[in-house]
């Protein structure tokens, strides 16, 4: 367990490497950094000054060393839109972007897993065949249109939420169940067909057998059971939830990490993006390994390794 | 009353290819069906609504756009961008997935490592993300387009091939191909591939519908193919501005991308079920 901790661990550093690599790179060779901030109106003087602090005169793997060892003792440059040190402004929008997923996730967590217990439970029937139904059409829709159908629907017509931007908790509702959807259909059909292959196991078989209440199998033989598929594909999915409130944050005008990300890149703030970048980076490989011991915890037949 | 036995039992399968098939048609027939040019800009009858709401005439049946443009004729060219962008990624990255995944997961070593850890890098990346990236620095075409949501997609296929070829690699018939003296190459496409061949087909249908939604998506973004192209997520993301005043150019395109991936998701689990009626859920 530890030396699989450890492993993980010390590979975090090159994937992220990896990733701020390629952003990097992507973003310096295809817009001169000299041309976007300063436009045409720029002297050679301001010119100068800029190709010095951003050390554009070394060739390109240079300039990413250089940006590299900056980064490592935590300075990831000013940010060239507003001036000031980019992980600060990051860290500044990052609040709303947490309270967003965490609202997301547990709407997509929790209704996933019940309708997915109400799918097992009465399979074939008529709840079972809605619930699927909601959930393969929920798979199907573009999730920013729901978005907007929310926003007609609760806050135009009939005027009880906010149509967007950030306040009290009235403004996260519409948010959180857009952003749930893009989980939420798969945590649905993910619980459904966990339970199912548990149901037929041999031990339910026996529990039943013995007489114990349906209450009974369902929350102590099957539920723990059942449950670790769905905390497997909690972690896989860490990466499309940020993707999810890239989407969102921009239909609500929420004031988060995403949204922010997404203005930098079409602006080459190369350090705001890159910034953004690691702390997504960072968020989903820690989570992902504490996805991992979890489920370890959970069902102690996963022997990590 | 036990709704799937009422309805036969691959009634997916039936479902979805049936949407799918009928969708395919549309674009491959857009030329004859579509009433009018979708790119014919008609200002005198900007925002017509549709046939059944107040003010909708048979003229144009599901209304007209910003520019007076036919919704009808949009929808029904559009289908071929969504259709062709969707499988064309899918199909690119397959190839590229299935190939390195195999590739990886026969030979072992060096290879594996950096096929993994590239791919775990990847893994740490939201994919809309990256998407952007590229997009917003080589530009959208539907080229692009096709390149970017491709090259986004491989570690699926790189995973699942990568562990079933590990598996495949200690079985008697691969042993028996290799003393026989077959290359790898050989083994990895004759004997490994046909093997893996059902659970691809799933994935990769699945995929598609992934696929079609990042188009939308980034469409959305102001990434995808540029402007006066027909395609569905252009016509929503153009919606998007006029909700309020001509809600149908959004929930119309809206309706056609939900109808078709529904179709596709339908149809790649029906498989799923016909091909391998005990396998997991594929994530």
């Amino acid at each position: 367990m530890f030396r699989f901790i450890a492993r993980r661990l010390l590979l975090m550093p090159l994937s992220i490497l990896i990733v701020m690599l390629v952003v990097f790179v992507v973003l310096r060779i295809t817009g001169d950094p000299v041309e976007i901030y300063l436009g045409i109106e720029g002297t050679p003087e301001q010119e100068a000054v800029l190709i010095e602090k951003l050390h554009l005169d070394e060739p390109l793997p240079m300039q990413f060393m250089i940006f590299l060892s900056d980064a490592v003792q935590g300075d990831f440059g000013e940010s060239l839109q507003y001036g000031e040190p980019a992980m600060k402004i990051v860290v500044s929008r990052l609040w709303p972007t947490i309270q967003l997923l965490v609202m997301g996730l547990s709407v997509a967590v929790v209704g996933g897993v019940l309708l997915g217990i109400t799918c097992a439970v009465w399979k074939d029937r008529l709840s079972d065949f809605l619930i699927s139904s909601f959930a393969i059409a929920g798979q199907s829709m573009p999730s920013f249109w729901l978005g907007i159908l929310l926003i007609q629907f609760f806050a135009l017509d009939m005027k009880l939420l906010p149509t967007s931007g950030i306040g009290d908790f009235s403004h996260l509702i519409l948010p959180s169940i857009t952003l749930s959807m893009f989980l939420m259909p798969n945590f649905i059909m993910i619980t459904r067909t966990s339970f199912l292959e548990i149901v037929n196991e041999q031990f339910v078989v026996t529990a039943r057998s013995k007489g114990v209440s349906k209450k009974g199998i369902l929350f102590i033989h099957v539920l723990p059971n059942a449950i670790n598929p769905v905390v497997s594909f909690l972690g896989l999915q860490v990466g499309r939830l940020f993707g999810g409130s890239i989407i969102t944050e921009t239909i609500f005008a929420w004031p988060g990490v995403g949204r922010l990300m997404i203005g930098s890149i079409f602006q080459r703030d190369v350090p705001i993006v890159i910034a953004a970048v690691f702390i997504v980076c960072v968020t989903i490989i820690v989570s992902n390994l504490i996805v991992d011991i979890v489920q370890s915890m959970i069902d102690p037949r996963i022997r990590l390794e | 009353m036990r709704f799937n036995r009422f309805f036969g039992k691959n009634l997916k399968m039936v479902l979805g290819g049936g949407i799918v098939i009928l969708v395919v048609l549309t674009a491959l027939l857009a030329d004859f069906i579509a009433p009018y040019d979708p790119y014919l800009q008609d200002l005198m009858h900007r925002m017509e609504p549709p046939v059944w709401s107040d003010g909708g005439s048979w003229v144009h049946i599901l209304g007209t756009d910003n520019y007076g443009r036919d919704m009808l004729s949009r929808l029904i060219h559009g289908s071929r961008i969504s259709i062709f962008v969707g499988f064309a990624s899918m199909l690119m990255s397959c190839i590229l997935g299935t190939t390195l995944g195999m590739i990886a997961g026969y030979k072992g070593k060096r290879i594996e490592q950096v096929v993994m850890r590239l791919a775990d890098a990847h893994m740490a990346i939201p994919e809309i993300l990256l998407a952007v990236l590229i997009v917003a620095a080589i530009g959208g075409s539907t080229l692009n387009l096709i390149l970017v949501l491709g090259i986004s997609g491989w570690m699926v296929y790189a995973r699942v091939t990568f562990g079933l070829c590990r598996s495949f690699r200690e079985r008697p018939f691969i042993e028996a191909a290799v003393s026989h003296g077959a290359k790898g190459g050989f083994i990895i496409f004759v004997h490994i591939l046909p093997q893996i061949l059902p659970i691809l087909t799933v994935i990769s249908t699945l995929q598609v519908a992934q696929m079609i939604l990042q188009e939308t998506a980034l469409s959305f973004l102001g990434l995808g193919v540029p402007a006066p192209a027909a395609t569905w997520g252009n016509m929503l993301a153009e919606g998007r501005d006029r909700m309020w005043i001509a809600p149908w150019i959004a929930n119309l395109s809206g309706m056609a991308i939900i109808i078709l991936v529904w179709g596709v998701n339908m149809l790649g689990n029906g498989l799923r079920e016909h091909l391998d009626p005990k396998s997991k859920e594929i994530r």
